[in-house]
C-alpha cells in the first residue's frame, strides 16, 4: 500500500503562499488527528528538481499550488497529463513544478495518479479571497478522501503530519 | 533558435535569438566576413538589477538578506561574501568555529549548483542529447546520480540556513541558528553512503569525450595557505599575480561595452577565467590526497588548457565539497556570536562562488548604514573570456560550417561557463551574418 501525499509548494511571498495555507490547514484539522504514516503532508519552499524525490515511489499526489494570472479565485484542478504539457526546457535557475515533472517523467518516478490543484492569483501579489479559499480546501479535503479509500483503509489511522524536511 | 543566412551573398550572420539551458537572459551576435569573424557579441540584454545602488542607506544588518536575493543558486555565496565584508569594516573578528559553519554551508552550495549544471544543463552536451529529459530516458542511472547529490547540496543548505533558497542564518559575527546535533549526524551519515557515488562522479566525467580545445588563458582563484580555497583566501593568478583581496580592485578594471548590461573584468588588459577549472588548475596542490589519487586514477593532468575540462573540475569539486563536509560535520559545534558595534569604514571580502571568485566592497557611515556598495559577479568577470573562446572555438571548428553547427558549438561554449546571468546582471541568443 503506497503513501498519498499532499504537497504544498509556494515561497512565502504574496500569492505564492498558496499551497503552504492549504496543507497547513490540512494539519490541523482535527478529522485527520491521530492517523499513520500512509498520508504525508509536505510543505516545500521553491523545491526546482528535488521536488521529484518528494513524487518518487508515491501512490499518488496532490500538488497544491498558486496558479499565476487568469482570474483570482478560480479553482484549477489540472491532471497529470496537462501538467506535462505545460513543461519547457529547463535552466537551473527557471525549474518550475511542470520541468521537474518532465524529468520525473523520463526518470519514471511520478505516480499514475498526479494532480495539481490550485487556484488562479491573477498578478499573485495577494491571495485570492477567504471563499474561494474555502471552496479550494473542500474540493481538496474530498479529493483526498477518495484517494485515501481507492489506496485501501479508513482515512484516519493513515495520516502523518511531518515527512522529510519541512520549508527546504 | 538559429536564423537561416541574411543572404546568398559571401557573408553570413547567424543569430542565437535565446540561448537555452543557461540562466537569465542573452543572445550571442556573430558576423562572419569570409574565412574571419568580423564580430562576435555576447549580448547581455536582462535589465540591470542595480542592486548596488539599492544597497544605499540601508542598515548594515539587512544587507545579507538583500544581497542572497540576487541570485537563487548561490545565495551563500552573496551572503558569507557581504558577511565577511561587513566584519571587516567594523573590525570583527568571528570564531574560528564560525568560519568552519560557513565553509561546511558553503560546501552544501557548490554541491547543489555543480551536480545542477553538470547533470541538468551540461552533460546532454557532450553526450548527444538536447535536454536533461533525453538524457534520462537514454541513462536514468547518470541522472538520478545528479539528483541525488543535489539533494544532499539541498539538505545541507535548509539544515544550516532553515531553507535551501535564500537561507536567513548567516549573520555577521556568528550564526543566528544552529542545527541539532542528532540532524547533523544524520546528515553526515547520508553524505558518508554518498561519497562512493561522488567518486565515481569524477571517473565518468573523466572518461568524457571531450573536443580537443587546448588554448592560452588566465586563471584567476583564491589562495589559502593549507586549504582548497572556498570562503577565503588571498587572489592568485597563473600570470604570478598573488595579492590581499583587499588590492582587488588595483589590479582587476571593470568596463561597459554597448552591447550587454553586465560590465566586462580584465586583468592587465587580458580577459580571464575564473570558476571550477581556474581553481583546480591553481590549487591542485590544496587538494586532499585522496582526490589527487583519484584524479590520477582518471587520468586527468592539471592545470588543464582545455576549457572543456571544466566539466570534469565540477564533478572533482562536488567530491572535494562532500569530503571537506563530512569532515567539517564531524567537528563544528555550536558557538556564541560576536556582538555587532557599526563604526565607519569600509570592508571588503572575496569568496569562491560556485563559477568563481565573488567581490563585495562596501563602505558604511557611523551608524552602519551603507554609503556605497560595490559588487562583482563571477560571471561579470568570465564574460570577456567567453567571448574570446567562442571567438576561438569556432574559428578552429571552421567558419565554412553550416550555421546550425556554428550555433550548437557557441552555445556548448558559452554553456560550459555556466553562466549566470542574473548574477551578472544579466542568455543566449545566436544571430549569425555572413558576409
Amino acid at each position: 500500500m503506497k503513501q498519498v501525499r499532499v504537497i504544498g509548494v509556494g515561497s512565502p511571498f504574496g500569492a505564492d503562499r498558496l499551497g503552504w495555507c492549504m496543507v497547513e490547514r490540512l494539519r490541523a484539522d482535527p478529522r485527520l488527528e491521530g492517523v499513520g504514516p500512509r498520508l504525508a503532508l509536505l510543505l516545500r519552499d521553491r523545491p526546482g528538481m528535488a521536488l521529484l524525490q518528494d513524487l518518487r515511489d508515491a501512490g499518488a499526489v496532490l500538488l497544491v499550488d498558486a496558479v499565476a494570472g487568469g482570474v483570482p479565485g478560480t479553482l484549477v484542478q489540472l491532471p497529470r497529463s496537462a501538467l506535462l504539457a505545460e513543461a519547457r526546457p529547463l535552466s537551473t535557475h527557471g525549474t518550475g513544478v511542470a520541468e521537474a515533472l518532465l524529468l520525473g517523467q523520463a526518470l519514471g518516478w511520478l505516480p499514475q495518479r498526479l494532480e495539481l490543484w490550485g487556484l488562479e492569483t491573477g498578478d499573485g501579489h495577494r491571495l485570492p479571497e477567504p471563499e474561494a479559499m474555502e471552496r479550494l480546501y473542500l474540493a481538496l479535503w474530498h479529493r483526498l478522501q477518495d484517494l485515501l479509500a481507492e489506496e485501501g483503509g479508513e482515512a484516519k489511522d493513515m495520516i502523518t503530519q511531518t515527512w522529510g524536511t519541512d520549508y527546504e | 533558435m538559429t536564423e537561416g543566412p541574411a543572404g546568398a551573398g559571401a557573408g553570413r550572420h547567424i543569430q542565437v535569438p535565446v540561448l537555452t539551458r543557461v540562466e537569465g537572459e542573452g543572445a550571442l551576435d556573430l558576423v562572419i566576413s569570409g574565412d574571419r569573424i568580423e564580430r562576435l557579441q555576447l549580448r547581455i540584454f536582462e535589465p540591470p538589477r542595480l542592486f548596488e545602488k539599492l544597497l544605499e542607506g540601508r542598515p548594515w544588518h539587512e544587507v545579507p538578506d538583500i544581497v542572497a536575493r540576487i541570485c537563487g543558486i548561490c545565495p551563500v555565496a552573496y551572503q558569507v561574501t557581504a558577511v565577511q565584508a561587513i566584519e571587516a569594516a567594523f573590525g570583527i573578528e568571528p570564531d574560528p568555529m564560525v568560519r568552519d559553519w560557513r565553509r561546511l554551508m558553503y560546501c552544501g552550495e557548490w554541491i547543489e549548483s555543480h551536480a545542477l549544471h553538470l547533470h541538468l544543463l551540461a552533460a546532454p552536451d557532450f553526450l548527444g542529447c538536447d535536454s536533461v529529459v533525453e538524457l534520462a530516458g537514454r541513462q536514468p542511472g547518470l541522472v538520478e546520480r545528479g539528483l541525488r547529490l543535489q539533494a544532499l547540496g539541498n539538505r545541507l543548505l535548509a539544515l544550516l540556513g532553515g531553507r535551501a533558497v535564500h537561507p536567513v542564518s548567516l549573520r555577521p559575527g556568528g550564526f543566528s541558528h544552529y542545527p541539532a546535533a542528532a540532524e547533523l549526524a544524520a546528515l553526515r551519515q547520508a553524505f558518508a553512503q554518498a561519497l562512493p557515488a561522488a567518486r565515481d562522479l569524477v571517473r565518468w566525467a573523466a572518461t568524457l569525450e571531450l573536443p580537443e580545445d587546448e588554448q592560452d588563458f588566465t586563471c584567476v582563484a583564491l589562495r589559502h595557505p593549507h586549504a582548497y580555497a572556498i570562503e577565503q583566501g588571498d587572489i592568485l593568478a597563473s600570470t604570478g599575480l598573488e595579492c590581499p583581496v583587499a588590492d582587488y580592485e588595483h589590479h582587476f578594471t571593470e568596463t561597459q561595452v554597448p552591447h550587454s548590461t553586465a560590465l566586462h573584468s580584465h586583468l592587465q588588459g587580458e580577459p580571464y577565467l575564473v570558476g571550477p577549472l581556474a581553481r583546480l588548475n591553481l590549487n591542485r596542490d590544496r587538494l586532499p590526497p585522496a582526490l589527487v589519487g583519484l584524479l590520477a586514477e582518471a587520468g586527468l593532468h592539471l592545470p588543464s588548457r582545455n576549457m572543456f575540462h571544466s566539466i570534469v573540475a565540477r564533478a572533482v569539486e562536488i567530491c572535494l565539497a562532500m569530503q571537506e563536509a563530512i569532515r567539517l560535520m564531524d567537528r563544528v559545534r555550536p558557538v556564541a556570536g560576536v556582538r555587532v558595534q557599526p563604526r565607519a569604514g569600509t570592508g571588503i571580502a572575496c569568496t569562491e562562488a560556485p563559477r568563481g571568485i565573488l567581490y563585495h566592497r562596501y563602505r558604511f557611515d557611523a551608524r552602519g548604514r551603507v554609503e556605497v556598495a560595490r559588487i562583482t559577479p563571477p560571471t561579470s568577470q568570465n564574460q570577456a573570456r567567453m567571448e574570446a573562446d567562442a571567438r576561438r572555438s569556432l574559428e578552429r571548428l571552421g567558419l565554412d560550417q553550416p550555421d546550425e553547427r556554428l550555433r550548437r558549438r557557441a552555445e556548448q561554449v558559452i554553456r560550459n561557463y555556466d553562466p549566470c546571468i542574473s548574477c551578472a546582471t544579466h542568455f543566449l541568443r545566436l544571430r549569425v551574418e555572413r558576409r
